[in-house]
């Protein structure tokens, strides 16, 4: 039972944060913006998600530890990819900057 | 010995790996396991950088621990950030002038700081003496750079052995807890 609730709260609270990261995906205005949604926000989210169901899986008997090498390796290759995007931008001469205040076009 | 195990904390970190992967510690997986942390750093070996070894470890550990603290602010942060009002938001790209050396330590002073408060690291420079950062909202350049010097650049540059110059008065005082 209080296995349950505590991966219940893990699991909502990961999809919440994941939730996060796409909507900051879809609001955020600039493309140097719109990176800090998903190599953020996800990482927590997803980072819930997996502990929570270690917790699950250990609690049904036997430990489940495979989850935390899938939290190392995300947190190795996520500001890998961020940065590779971020590069091709830097590249491409994107401005840093909020455009909120000029049109949308990036 | 140089020739069986060129690097013991690859093959370890390798083994480790392996068992948590299979999640057992039978000996047929430990067996499997010696067999890939032997194998895999004798195929890789040339393609890493020697040098840049750990030289502080419990400052790692310490390391590990802030920036998982760090983590979880980050995320309340920009999950505020991202849900208010995006038009306030003061985001902008600088340069950062790094004081630390060596591929491994700047990777994982980039990592960091791809991973924490509402900041992405863009682009190391060809010669590796400066790092662009892109920060999501910062009111001012020069305070984020020092923040990011002192928290983490100064601690990485204890950690790799290197002279800590960035920092030096608030690093100390925060000894203790690190």
């Amino acid at each position: 039972m209080i296995f349950d609730l505590i991966v219940s709260a893990l699991i909502l609270f990961g999809a919440a944060f994941v939730l996060l990261g796409s909507l900051g995906l879809a609001k955020l205005p600039s493309f140097f913006m719109r990176l800090h949604g998903p190599t953020k926000a996800s990482t927590l989210g997803v980072g819930s998600i997996l502990l929570g169901s270690a917790v699950y899986f250990s609690a049904q008997g036997g430990l489940s530890v495979h989850e935390i090498l899938i939290l190392i390796f995300l947190f190795l290759t996520a500001p890998v990819s961020a940065l590779l995007m971020a590069r091709a931008g830097m590249h491409r001469g994107l401005k840093g900057d909020n455009p909120s205040h000029e049109d949308k076009r990036d | 010995m140089k020739r069986v195990l060129p690097q013991p904390v690859l093959s370890l970190v390798l083994l480790i790996s392996w068992l948590v992967l299979n999640n057992s510690i039978a000996p047929g997986s430990i067996v499997m396991g010696a067999i890939v942390a032997l194998i895999v750093p004798w195929i890789t070996h040339r393609f890493w950088e020697i040098g840049a070894g750990v030289k502080d470890f419990t400052a790692l550990i310490g390391y590990v621990g802030i920036v998982l603290v760090d983590i979880i602010q980050a995320n309340f942060v920009v999950a505020r950030q991202v849900l208010g009002a995006n038009r306030s938001l003061n985001s902008q790209l600088f340069e950062l002038e790094l004081d630390l050396e060596g591929a491994l330590p700047i990777s994982i002073l980039a990592a960091t700081i791809t991973l924490t408060p509402g900041t992405v690291s863009c682009r190391v420079s060809p010669d590796q003496r400066s790092l662009w950062v892109h920060a999501l909202h910062a009111d001012d350049a020069q305070t984020e750079i020092t923040t990011i010097k002192q928290r983490y650049e100064a601690r990485l540059q204890r950690i790799f052995g290197q002279p800590v110059t960035a920092g030096a008065t608030e690093s100390t005082s925060r000894g203790a807890e690190s």
